[in-house]
């Protein structure tokens, strides 16, 4: 190396990134040149000073994440608006297509969507427009269980520190009961509800209800919402298999935190057995008829308590223990009729097919009316230049 | 070693990110919001531009999670958009006609170079000299010195050649010298 290429080396001598073979020729050049090392020494003071600056630099304020994800949000929910470039392009394309494309618009307006028109009938088959977006959430929805399977180490621990397991945290026991929800667009809801019902088996739990939606005419589709009940333990699990059945329109998870809900509970439940106990060990003794009658009054009040709250235990405890998670199912593409139509279905389909083809002739006839108008000063310019070639070529044209 | 483990946390963030999982978003954007900021208030001076241009940065990082390559560093990444998002603020706000040195100066309310070296303070005289650096240099500077990156990562946050790098860094030490030896004579004078 020559003396500029491992001069240049100086600053990343000093911030200790370069390769050993590197460092070693820098090494060497330093104590060889002492301009060399008197740069370094300078770049040294350089950097402590842009450290000790950026250490002492406050930092940005507390509510930037939030701001940040409030716009997120925004951005998420709010529809795509053509940006300035596009719009200026758009209008520049009109004022160089409008005259001479006016008349052929016009014709192809009505050739396109009018009566039999080869369009006609292709309106209500547009796609509907959250499509792309559930394209792209497919290949996120793969990618959760490729993420699971790609870091399992970091999967575990960042699993750990979100739910508050495995760290500190385990010192002190906490009851959390998540539920979660996911929506999944599927190909085949049947097979969807087979294969949810599978996972759950796997993982130790059990669908606890079903409401399957068969369509009943065509072009409805099949859905179902079903609730998935399985250990706490495998909840993560049990939301990526699930959420791998199909595309992911939407997913949730809700984590609430009945740790001192429990505890109340116990406490309050143990107090309640103790009276018990009391209004017994009372009930036991000799005594007047009337004490006898109201401790067991009261006896019977205490059983109904205890009763209670071990039944609210019981169910705040199966939260805990046993996670939920809502999964509703639908199907991509609405079923086509399998039946041949009925005589009556027939006529129908003509009447629905008769309207929505004058629905669309009588778009057409105003959208072309709208286009006439808009371009009544191009049409006449066109027409104007047409009339005085024309008065030009009779005039020549000998008689 | 932590380092690395550090990388290998922020790649599965970002592949959580790209799920679109918030809790792994606000992870990343705690790890990295003080350092971004600060690194963007060197650049700007100026600390609501700086907080606009992190948040700017953090949506780009939701928005491009799914691409993200697994090849290049995942902070390289985070800094280079901070970069260009930087360079692009500060050339939209300095009018076009002016130099890059002048104008890297304008929203700057401290002393100029040539005062604070009347001044004869030390560290005012290298912030200033910091200050009066092009967007580029400055960036070279603050991410060599600052930040720790390696001459490798620079040109890839940056997208320019290795040698661009050596070179912008090569003047920025030139004109921070001058700086030095004006330093030094005082220190000799007094």
């Amino acid at each position: 190396m020559t003396h500029r290429p491992i001069s240049e080396l100086l600053p990343w001598y000093v911030n200790d990134t370069l390769t050993l073979e590197e460092r070693t020729a820098v090494e060497a050049e330093v104590e060889r040149c002492a301009e060399c090392a008197t740069e370094v020494e300078q770049l040294a003071a350089l950097r402590d000073y842009m450290l000790e600056t950026d250490a002492a630099m406050e930092g940005p304020s507390q509510t930037l994440f939030a701001k940040t994800l409030a716009r997120i949000e925004r951005e998420e929910h709010a529809p795509r608006r053509a940006g300035k470039l596009w719009a200026a392009l758009a209008g520049l394309s009109w004022i160089l297509v409008a005259a001479p494309v006016v008349a052929a618009v016009v014709v192809m307006g009505f050739w396109a969507f009018g009566p039999g028109g080869r369009f006609a009938g292709q309106v209500s088959a547009v796609a509907p427009p959250e499509q792309p977006q559930i394209v792209q959430l497919d290949a996120s929805a793969r990618s959760v269980a490729s993420n699971a399977a790609a870091y399992p180490a970091m999967y575990q621990r960042f699993k750990n520190e979100t739910t508050g397991a495995g760290g500190p945290a385990d010192a002190v026991h906490r009851d959390i009961a998540r539920t979660g929800a996911i929506s999944l667009v599927v190909d085949d809801v049947e097979r969807a509800i087979n294969l949810a019902d599978s996972v759950a088996s796997q993982r130790g739990g059990y669908v606890s209800s079903l409401s399957d939606q068969t369509p009943q005419s065509p072009g409805e589709r099949h859905s179902a919402d079903m609730q998935v009940s399985v250990p706490s333990a495998q909840f993560d699990g049990a939301m990526i298999s699930l959420a791998a059945l199909g595309v992911v329109r939407s997913r949730s998870v809700n984590a609430q935190d009945v740790t001192s809900s429990v505890v109340d509970l116990t406490a309050r439940l143990d107090n309640a057995r103790r009276t018990e106990r009391d209004l017994a060990a009372i009930m036991d003794r000799q005594g007047k008829i009337d004490d006898i009658l109201q401790a067991e009054q009261q006896l019977a009040q205490a059983r109904e308590q205890v009763e209670q709250l071990a039944g609210q235990l019981q169910a705040q405890q199966q939260s805990v223990a046993l996670s939920t998670i809502d999964l509703t199912l639908t199907d991509a593409a609405p079923k086509p009729s399998t039946a041949a139509p009925s005589g009556s279905d027939q006529l129908g389909d003509a009447w629905r097919a008769a309207v929505r083809s004058v629905g669309s002739f009588t778009l057409a006839i105003v959208g072309a009316a709208f286009f006439i108008v808009a371009y009544v000063p191009y049409i006449a310019l066109v027409l104007i230049l047409a009339f005085f070639a024309w008065r030009r070529f009779a005039g020549q044209t000998p008689r | 070693m932590e380092a690395q483990r550090s990388d290998e946390d922020t790649r599965f963030l970002i592949a959580q990110i790209a799920c679109g999982d918030r809790v792994a978003f606000e992870r990343l954007f705690r790890a990295f919001e003080v350092r971004l900021y600060r690194y963007l208030m060197a650049m700007l001076h100026a600390r609501e531009l700086a907080e606009e241009l992190v948040n700017d940065v953090m949506v780009e990082v939701w928005r491009g999670a799914p691409k993200f390559r697994n090849e290049s560093k995942p902070s390289t990444w985070l800094y280079g958009i901070a970069y260009h998002k930087a360079i692009d603020a500060i050339r939209k706000r300095k009018p076009a006609t002016a130099e890059l040195r002048t104008i890297a100066a304008v929203p700057d309310p401290r002393p100029s170079p040539e005062e604070s070296a009347v001044a004869g303070d030390l560290h005012n005289d290298l912030d200033a000299a910091l200050r009066s650096l092009s967007p580029e240099h400055r960036a070279v500077v603050e991410l060599a010195l600052t930040q720790g990156y390696s001459y490798q990562q620079i040109s890839e946050i940056a997208g320019c050649p290795v040698n661009t790098v050596k070179t912008r860094m090569f003047h920025a030490r030139r004109h921070l010298r001058e700086y030095f030896l004006r330093a030094g004579a005082r220190g000799e004078a007094s």
